[in-house]
């Protein structure tokens, strides 16, 4: 038998286990009535609403920090936080008219004054932080009662926009420390991250997972556009870093969605399960494009990139490149992202035959009768071939690069393909040091990206003119796109898109779609270019709801059973060991 | 021990202290240099499209990417030795300490040691019964096991162990070190929790870290079994089990402290595909990610703690031998 004080030790062991036991029984947590999980490969990066540096960072801020103007599904503007706006005609005065009511999460009134502070903010902070170039032309935010008014000193077509994009700050809690000052990513503190979006920093364990509640004094029903708050009570960011973790955690509840699309074989899995659905027939941000260095031997003649440009099925690299999944841009300005600056004119046609009459006629003749053209001049001369850099990890921009190489077989240019890591592709591509690539490019809502992809002043190092093209014709093309009024944006945008086409610093191939996984349960997600998801549609997360049709409620796991096991088998081996030792 | 031998013991040691002070000066050299030649620039992590000249020269200048090479290794040595590893690139603004030691640098450990731990005691206890038992089906059938399972690549029997335990049968968590979401009550709610999102990876580094112990024991005891003091014990009439785990095992403890110091550095380099396909938040999982972004001051952070832990374990392993092998001479 046990002695007393053996007895009293496993009495004591038994204890130790009662409150692990039985307090997370007794403690019920208040379960979200429509939570929605949404499953990253990785954390977020930054907290700070002003210098975030990836789409997962800026899809957060979107939740929490409302912007004066959003778009809809046709990306077209449209009031969000601003009830009104408007762009003097000389374009060089924007007003916002601030919607009343607005409040922020911890309870202050949002003003004009706060706009106007924002705007002044983030003029004046560090270079470094988002937005700082184009405010740099801000003469003056001032507040008059509801109305902020922002005057430049010189015109930007894009101003609206990008005042429109910002996140609006609280000025009580900014206005004391700089905008790189390291409480805005402090987790703990929830006061840093107070906006006024439509969902509320809750608190953040780094790595493991991110909580966001729906702000109930949103001021989403007061705008005619929205009329509701959010359905969603609950948002959680996740991390899970395998794609197949990510599907997993989807298909048991565990996740709703992820933040990126699925590609490759994963697209046909998804449309396997019965808990999933697929996001088809959205194109994505992702602009895949053939980029060329106009600066090397062959590619600096135009007749060159032309021909090039001609010899582009985008159809068929839809298919192979992206399993049929994609959209083709045959625009430099392309119709399914901005329709109201889309004009025919900019249009890459395909003709193979063309093409070849194009290089026959500039004198790229296969001379030595190896079936790849050469350069002009007496035999026997350099052969017209380049390398295509593509990126090794993005199935796409691979599966893309093999298609092109194929295609430029139909007139006689040989291409050979160098699949590649990011560090040593961006090092060659930011330094001139390449011939060919097909990579993505991100799009925004702003089409401002034809004047930093083309315009000489961005050619240096890591500078984004990485075409090397410089053509004074076209940079005075791009200043006046770049200057324009509201009157002239649609003509100079026509002009622009021509002008690329004439050049061909580039070749706009296509969009990958969306195909985001989302759990079958969800509806209602708004679809405008770029997806449901993207960072400058908030939408989708007022007006998505959880349908009700699964059966799987996302629970709390109970450890009770667990615990008990544990402690019983621990006090077990306790009391044998007393027995076998008392033997 | 005599005072020559202690003499020359001190003198050994002394020895041992200058080169790995000097091994550790080479490691953090190349530490500094591999980063800034391999391919790869870190201002992709930093900067994106459609940013001014301006904003792009205040991100180089503000992590120090514009200051001549020599003088960044200045900075980086002065830096180093006041516990300065510099600022994460893609944790914007997080002193990589903080990054590698918050909370990573714990969860690698205690995954990695329990792993370790438990590969050992069962690799050495089934190690040294497969070798008493030479030639039988045990023997045989614990090899061919453990063979499989450390040539099986752990990413795969990771997603196995998720589809099936955490999927199919809902045992085990798909991702992370805790519930996400969950407020614990209490530690014990808390550790409960951790422990049994351990299981998963635990399951797979064990199994990839057990064969190599099994083996070592195996091979090492079954040496041990042709000596003469086993014979010895054999012959005062012992028992199988003294002779096994009592002379046997202990003897041939020798190599195993070699490959465990060897083993070491995973206590902090983690498992790189383990703790990704777990989502385990550590070092491997942080090398992962900062390999991906470019971020240069982790990596270094990282590698430099990793080969400071590989270069102190050797020289801890090589003073351990003067202890447990008195016929090493120096």
């Amino acid at each position: 038998m046990l002695s007393k004080r053996n007895l009293c030790y496993v009495i004591l062991a038994m204890f130790m286990f009662f409150p692990a036991v039985g307090i997370p029984s007794v403690v019920a947590q208040d379960a979200a009535e429509m939570p929605f999980v949404m499953a990253y490969g990785s954390d977020i990066g930054e907290l700070n609403p002003l210098v975030w540096r990836s789409e997962r960072s800026h899809w957060y801020d979107m939740l929490v920090y409302d912007s004066l103007l959003s778009y809809d599904d046709d990306l077209e503007i449209i009031p969000w936080l601003a009830e009104g706006y408007a762009v003097s005609t000389d374009g060089l005065t924007v007003n916002f008219t601030i919607r009343d009511g607005a409040t922020w999460h911890d309870g202050e009134d949002l003003t004009a004054g706060d706009v106007a502070f924002t705007f002044e903010y983030v003029r004046d902070a560090p270079a470094d932080v988002n937005y700082w170039t184009m405010l740099q032309n801000l003469t003056s935010a001032t507040a008059y009662g509801s109305v902020v008014s922002c005057v430049f000193d010189q015109l930007y077509s894009f101003a609206l926009h990008n005042l429109g994009e910002m996140y609006i700050l609280p000025e009580h809690i900014w206005s004391a420390y700089e905008a790189d000052d390291a409480r805005w990513n402090d987790a703990t503190n929830v006061l840093a991250h107070t906006g006024s979006g439509p969902f509320m920093y809750v608190q953040r364990v780094p790595d493991e997972y991110t909580e966001l509640a729906r702000f109930d004094d949103w001021w989403g029903e007061d705008n005619p556009l929205i009329g509701q708050l959010p359905n969603i009570d609950e948002v959680r960011i996740d991390v899970v870093s395998g794609q197949d973790a990510r599907i997993l955690a989807m298909r048991n509840g565990e996740a709703d969605t992820e933040r990126y699309e699925v590609f490759g074989a994963y697209v046909d899995e998804i449309l396997g399960y019965d808990e999933l659905q697929l996001v088809q027939g959205v194109a994505s941000q992702w602009d895949y494009v053939l980029g060329l260095n106009n600066t090397i031997p062959g590619l600096d003649d135009l007749a060159v990139r032309k021909a090039i440009g001609l010899a582009i099925d985008r159809e068929e690299l839809i298919t192979i490149g992206r399993l049929g999944h994609g959209t083709a841009t045959t625009s430099a300005i392309p119709d399914v992202f901005f329709p109201s600056l889309f004009d025919e004119i900019g249009v890459f046609d395909e003709n193979v035959t063309l093409a070849n009459q194009i290089l026959d006629d500039a004198g790229y003749l296969d001379n030595d009768g190896d079936g790849t053209r050469n350069f002009p001049g007496t035999a026997p001369t350099d052969e017209l071939e380049f390398d295509l850099l593509t990126l090794s990890w993005d199935d796409i921009s691979v599966a893309t690069g093999i298609g092109i190489e194929t295609q430029m077989a139909r007139i006689n240019i040989t291409i050979t393909n160098v699949v590649t890591d990011d560090g040593p592709m961006y090092d060659a591509i930011y330094t001139g040091e390449y011939d060919m690539y097909t990579m993505a490019h991100g799009y925004t809502g702003i089409p401002d990206y034809p004047w930093w992809r083309c315009h000489s002043d961005n050619i240096y190092e890591w500078g984004d003119n990485v075409h090397g093209i410089d053509n004074a014709t076209l940079d005075g093309i791009l200043d006046d796109y770049v200057a324009s009024t509201p009157a002239t944006i649609v003509a100079n945008a026509a002009i622009t898109a021509k002008a690329i086409l004439d050049n061909v610093p580039y070749v706009p191939l296509y969009l990958s779609d969306d195909t985001h996984a989302i759990r079958a349960e969800w509806v209602n997600f708004t679809t405008p270019a770029g997806g449901p998801f993207t960072a400058f549609n908030p939408r989708t997360m007022v007006f998505m709801y959880d349908d009700g049709s699964s059966d799987e409620p996302v629970v709390a796991p109970d450890y009770t059973l667990y615990i008990i096991i544990g402690a019983g088998a621990i006090v077990g081996v306790i009391i044998i060991f007393f027995i076998m030792k008392k033997r | 021990m005599s005072t020559g031998k202690s003499t020359s013991a001190w003198r050994y040691i002394g020895q041992r202290v200058v080169q790995t002070i000097i091994i550790w000066f080479i490691i953090i050299t190349l530490n500094f240099i591999i980063f800034r030649v391999m391919p790869g620039d870190p201002r992709q992590a930093l900067i994106g499209e459609g940013l001014s000249p301006e904003l792009r020269i205040s991100v180089i200048e503000r992590f120090g990417l514009d200051k001549p090479m020599i003088e960044q290794y200045w900075l980086y040595l002065v830096n180093l030795f006041r516990g300065d590893l510099g600022y994460s690139f893609s944790h914007f603004g997080e002193p990589v300490i903080e990054t590698i030691f918050a909370f990573r640098f714990m969860n690698t450990f205690v995954l990695m040691g329990a792993a370790l731990v438990l590969s050992i005691i069962i690799g050495m206890a089934v190690g040294v019964f497969a070798a008493a038992k030479r030639d039988t089906i045990v023997d045989t059938g614990s090899t061919v096991t453990f063979l499989i399972a450390y040539a099986l690549p752990v990413f795969w029997i990771g997603i196995l162990i998720l589809y099936y335990m955490g999927f199919l049968w809902d045992l085990l968590p798909i991702a992370g070190t805790i519930t996400r979401g969950y407020n614990h009550v209490n530690i014990i709610d808390y550790i409960f929790d951790y422990t049994h999102h351990m299981i998963g990876p635990l399951i797979v580094l064990t199994l990839s870290f057990i064969g190599g112990f099994y083996l070592i024991m195996r091979d090492t005891v079954l040496d041990v079994f042709t000596q003469d003091y086993i014979l010895a014990a054999r012959a005062k009439g012992l028992k199988e089990r003294t002779i096994l785990y009592g002379h046997a095992m202990r003897n041939a403890m020798l190599p195993m402290v070699s490959v465990i110091a060897v083993n070491m550095p995973y206590l902090i380099s983690g498992a790189m595909m383990t703790e990704y396909v777990f989502s385990w938040s550590g070092l491997g999982l942080l090398t992962y990610n900062a390999v991906l972004s470019v971020d240069y001051p982790v990596l270094q952070g990282v590698f430099l703690f990793l080969a400071t832990i590989a270069v102190l374990s050797n020289f801890a392993a090589d003073i351990l031998y003067l202890y447990l092998d008195p016929r090493i001479r120096y």
